[in-house]
């Protein structure tokens, strides 16, 4: 049975049978593959560890009829510290459900995206890091990776280039800001959600005690777009991380945050047809 | 295959069991023929009255024929302790050992994102109604040490903590009769993590 090795990291695992287990995993050099864990539920198993979610390894994999077989498997990292804390282990948990979903239109950059995802994976190991701004890092990389990095710069409809003032709303469908001229002259069409900051920010009906990480389905069409968050996608998609505020508008900063990353993870579940459900522990 | 029809759907009931396939099921299906008419119909029966007459206990969703289940209604249990577990048949694997004498709570399944469970699907908030009643001093988790597994006992000790009760999980660690050689570096760490003094 021909064999061959890979460097990746467990991102799905289902059992199978009565002791194995069907692993997820994303591979540096062949992207995302599929493969039999075999007896990995049997306790003493040598390989039990290696098959859980998050470890990475080096594995041995022989080709089989449907699914190939992990022969062997050395570990690499298995980062214990996600375990201890749930914001963390959530993000974790996300980026392994983004990669099970999206990983297939991955394949042709797989190394480039084992890097990303690995390098994400150990920011959230390190403590006191700004997981938000992280995960918002990591949402642009993949969209990236996939071709599908959201246009902020310039109006998707008229392609003006965009200002503070001429802001009105993120549209899914089309992958995009859109200025106001071309929001108000009704070019656009479909469902949109407003934030609260959104609402802050206009000086409408904002309420304090609102949940900001609530967002309404995937099928929104568009997110209201406002200054701050759009600053904050600008910034993160320049790979610039702001130093850390401790005054009054530290708040406002992190709830800016906060929505630019929910304004992502909309978009993304939107391209993948499917809500993520690891953030909602948060 | 020429199967004659009361066989081939006799074979392809057996292969809806997890883990079945034709040629085990093919086994199953000529062992019930050649067993004797009065075994095969208390075989058929025990199927039927199992699915009829078991139900989820209403306080800890054990599966039991009784509500409340033997071990809720057991008046010898020790009612300050709830030991929380993922599947009924953890239950039964806690009861074998004769070591706990408290009671316990099925949360039907663990948090994993990956396959779309999340908390509400889960028995937690019946859990959290359990414990407001102020009887309970301790609650174990006796749940898997995997990723949904920690997952789900850190979102239950943030929801439990603040109630001021003794939250305790399970220790992890070798199984007995293994080998140290061929233990994983988690597992290690886990056994050095939680060792006791002699």
């Amino acid at each position: 049975m021909p064999t061959y090795s890979v460097r990746a990291i467990n991102v799905g695992t289902f059992n199978l049978g009565e002791a194995d287990k069907i692993i997820t995993l994303f591979s540096a050099e062949r992207g995302l593959i599929r493969a039999v864990a075999k007896g990995a539920r049997k306790p003493g198993s040598k390989i039990a560890g290696r098959a859980e979610l998050l470890a990475v390894n080096k594995l041995l994999l022989a080709n089989g009829k449907s699914l190939d077989i992990i022969t062997q498997a050395e570990g690499i990292e298995s980062f214990k510290s996600l375990r201890n804390d749930l914001d963390r282990l959530s993000y974790a948990l996300y980026y392994a459900e983004l990669t099970c979903n999206l990983g297939q239109g991955l394949n042709q950059e797989s190394e480039l995206y084992f890097d990303v995802f690995l390098k994400a994976l150990r920011q959230l190991c390190q403590a006191g890091g700004n997981y938000i701004y992280h995960c918002l890092n990591f949402q642009l990389s993949l969209l990236d990776l996939l071709g599908l990095r959201p246009e902020l710069d310039s109006c998707v409809v008229c392609r003006k280039r965009l200002i503070e003032s001429d802001l009105s709303v993120f549209h899914h469908e089309l992958g995009g800001a859109i200025c106001n001229e071309c929001f108000s002259k009704g070019n656009v069409e479909g469902k949109g959600r407003r934030s609260v900051l959104h609402l802050a920010e206009t000086g409408n009906n904002y309420r304090h005690n609102e949940d900001l990480s609530s967002k309404d389905t995937f099928s929104s069409h568009f997110t209201y777009l406002t200054p701050l968050v759009w600053k904050k996608l600008i910034l993160a998609a320049a790979n610039y991380c702001a130093p850390a505020h401790h005054n009054v508008q530290a708040e406002v900063i992190d709830k800016a945050l906060v929505a630019a990353r929910n304004l992502l993870e909309t978009y993304i579940e939107h391209l993948a047809g499917k809500k993520m459900k690891a953030l909602d522990l948060i | 295959m020429y199967y004659t029809p009361p066989l081939a759907k006799l074979i392809e009931q057996f292969q809806k069991f997890p883990g079945v396939g034709p040629k085990s099921a093919q086994r199953m299906a000529f062992f019930v023929l050649g067993m004797n008419h009065d075994s095969v119909k208390g075989f058929a029966a025990a199927l039927v009255e199992a699915k009829d007459k078991i139900r989820n206990c209403s306080h800890c969703f054990h599966l039991s024929a009784f509500d409340p289940c033997e071990i809720c209604s057991n008046q010898k249990r020790e009612k300050q302790t709830i030991c929380v577990v993922a599947e009924s048949r953890d239950v039964i694997a806690l009861e074998r050992t004769g070591e706990f004498r408290g009671l316990y709570h099925v949360l039907n399944g663990l948090i994993s994102p990956m396959e779309g469970r999340g908390p509400d699907e889960l028995s937690i908030r019946d859990l959290l109604g359990r414990v407001q009643g102020g009887e309970i001093k301790e609650i174990i988790l006796a749940i898997n040490p995997t990723i949904e597994g920690d997952t789900t006992v850190l979102y239950l000790s943030k929801l439990l903590k603040p109630l001021s009760l003794k939250i305790t999980r399970i220790a992890f660690g070798l199984p007995v009769g293994s080998d140290l050689e061929y233990a994983d570096d988690s597992t290690l760490s886990k056994a050095l993590e939680g060792r006791r003094e002699l």
